[in-house]
């Protein structure tokens, strides 16, 4: 009994010192790649990342942390904040059912995140800027042209958010998994949710914490 | 600064000789947050405007002031005037008074007024935001809170996201001049950058997410979850009445602005 509660202690801190430093990759990555590519944002790798490994409930928290550290940036980030706590609640999920032990299952599962993270966070915006565009580059490669073509404005807005982010989702999923195959298994089953992410089989009185 | 001398500066309150970066941080933090949310919730370009002028005037009276105008500079020119050239194409040719024609369309007033209500929004809202961030040190704020009542888990989270975020960048740095040195170019052209994206980017990943093994044995080792009230090494001087009362009229007129620009605006 007291093994198992100081257990529990020590994989509540490894998580609680992934949060930031998830929070920290989602800066980042965001510079990194997003400066480089103007079309992946990466933003959210960190989020998925720690929904992977550490459950739903931590992968909404670094999305949260993430947004608010953002809105510094970016005011409108503040509007976005339930959506990328829910990158990290859907990361959990999947994990769970072992999605993250299979590149293909991983790259099947992008639409939900795109869903998300374009065609949500799209009707999020087309509502707080008053039912228009929002100057991003979606808008002005695919919604703007479309709304001419005769697609209702929400709609033009939604395929746009939704192609777009669905690109960015796909990268920022490889890459997580590659991450989660890049580290050694020994680090992974301390983490609460590292038995389901890797493909290692063992015994749970094996391992010393 | 001597040994006596940094020992001393814990032994007082935490001063920085201006009012402003003196105010108690979480009074400062109320009144930036409802001017902020007032100028998101009216979205109209008179209530940002006057948020604007009001950050730039405290902005103007701290010793940031040049940093803060160079960073909203920058912000105003890459975020809205992207955003204005969307807004005016989408509105390009639409009915109502004709405001003035680019390219032979007509632009109408509608569509100024709403980029107006845009930018003053986003410039409203990030100029009260970042005169509050400049201007506070975020272990003074996490300690005013976790004296309020505010779990020391939260507070530790919050802190180490801010030094996390530092840390992690000069670490992306130091790989990248690292990877550098093995021949791997990171300069150049679009593709020789994209190339160079994985061995910059995940060396500092996987080696900060497999440090935290040695952070955790270190928290363990001072305690870190041990129950008890956790001490602060710096002390922040309580609220006084008139930054309780600078706090609460920010919420009161954020409150009726909120209303009146609804109803009136």
């Amino acid at each position: 009994m007291v093994q198992k509660k100081k257990k529990k202690k020590r994989l509540d801190n490894m998580t609680l010192l992934l949060i930031p430093l998830a929070v920290a990759i989602n800066m980042v990555a965001y510079n990194v790649l997003y400066s480089t590519t103007m079309v992946i944002l990466g933003d959210s790798i960190g989020t998925i990342l720690v929904g992977a490994v550490c459950g739903p409930f931590p992968g909404a928290i670094v999305g949260i942390l993430s947004n608010l550290v953002n809105v510094i940036k970016n005011p409108v980030m503040i509007v976005m904040m339930p959506l990328n706590a829910l990158f990290g609640i859907a990361a959990g999920t999947l994990a769970r059912r072992r999605i993250f032990t299979s590149f293909w299952k991983t790259v099947i599962c992008t639409p939900i995140f795109g869903f998300i993270g374009g065609w949500l966070s799209g009707s999020i915006i087309f509502l707080a800027m008053g039912g228009d565009f929002w100057g991003n580059l979606a808008s002005v490669v695919i919604g703007i042209p479309l709304f001419r073509a005769g697609v209702p404005k929400y709609f033009a807005m939604a395929v746009g958010q939704l192609l777009f982010d669905c690109i960015d989702k796909i990268v920022c999923l490889i890459l997580v998994f590659l991450i989660i195959r890049s580290l050694p298994d020994r680090f992974l089953i301390k983490l609460p949710y590292g038995k389901y992410v890797t493909t290692k089989q063992y015994r749970e009185e094996d391992i010393e914490f | 600064m001597t040994e006596e001398q940094f020992v001393d500066s814990f032994r007082k309150y935490q001063k920085k000789g201006n009012w402003w970066c003196d105010f108690h941080p979480v009074a400062k933090m109320v009144t930036c947050l409802s001017l902020g949310f007032m100028c998101l919730i009216v979205f109209r370009w008179q209530v940002g405007l006057i948020i604007f002028l009001l950050a730039g005037g405290i902005a103007f009276l701290t010793p940031v002031w040049k940093k803060y105008f160079k960073m909203i500079g920058i912000m105003f020119l890459l975020g809205c005037v992207f955003t204005v050239i969307v807004r005016l194409y989408v509105h390009m040719g639409d009915p109502g008074p004709v405001a003035f024609y680019l390219f032979g369309k007509s632009v109408p007033v509608a569509a100024i007024i709403s980029c107006l209500d845009l930018i003053f929004m986003i410039e409203g809202f990030l100029g009260i935001f970042l005169v509050f961030f400049m201007t506070t040190e975020m272990r003074d704020l996490c300690c005013c809170l976790e004296q309020l009542g505010m779990s020391s888990t939260v507070t530790f989270m919050v802190l180490s996201t801010f030094s996390s975020i530092t840390s992690i960048k000069e670490k992306l740095n130091r790989v990248r001049e690292s990877q550098r040195a093995r021949g791997i170019e990171t300069e150049g052209n679009l593709f020789v950058k994209v190339k160079s994206i994985l061995p910059v980017l995940f060396p500092v990943i996987i080696s900060s997410m497999t440090g935290i093994e040695d952070k955790t044995l270190a928290m363990d080792a001072r305690a870190f979850a041990a129950d008890g009230v956790h001490t602060s090494l710096r002390k922040i001087q309580p609220a006084k009445r008139s930054e309780k009362t600078v706090a609460v009229v920010a919420v009161i007129v954020s409150i009726l602005g909120c209303v009146a620009g609804k109803l009136f605006l």
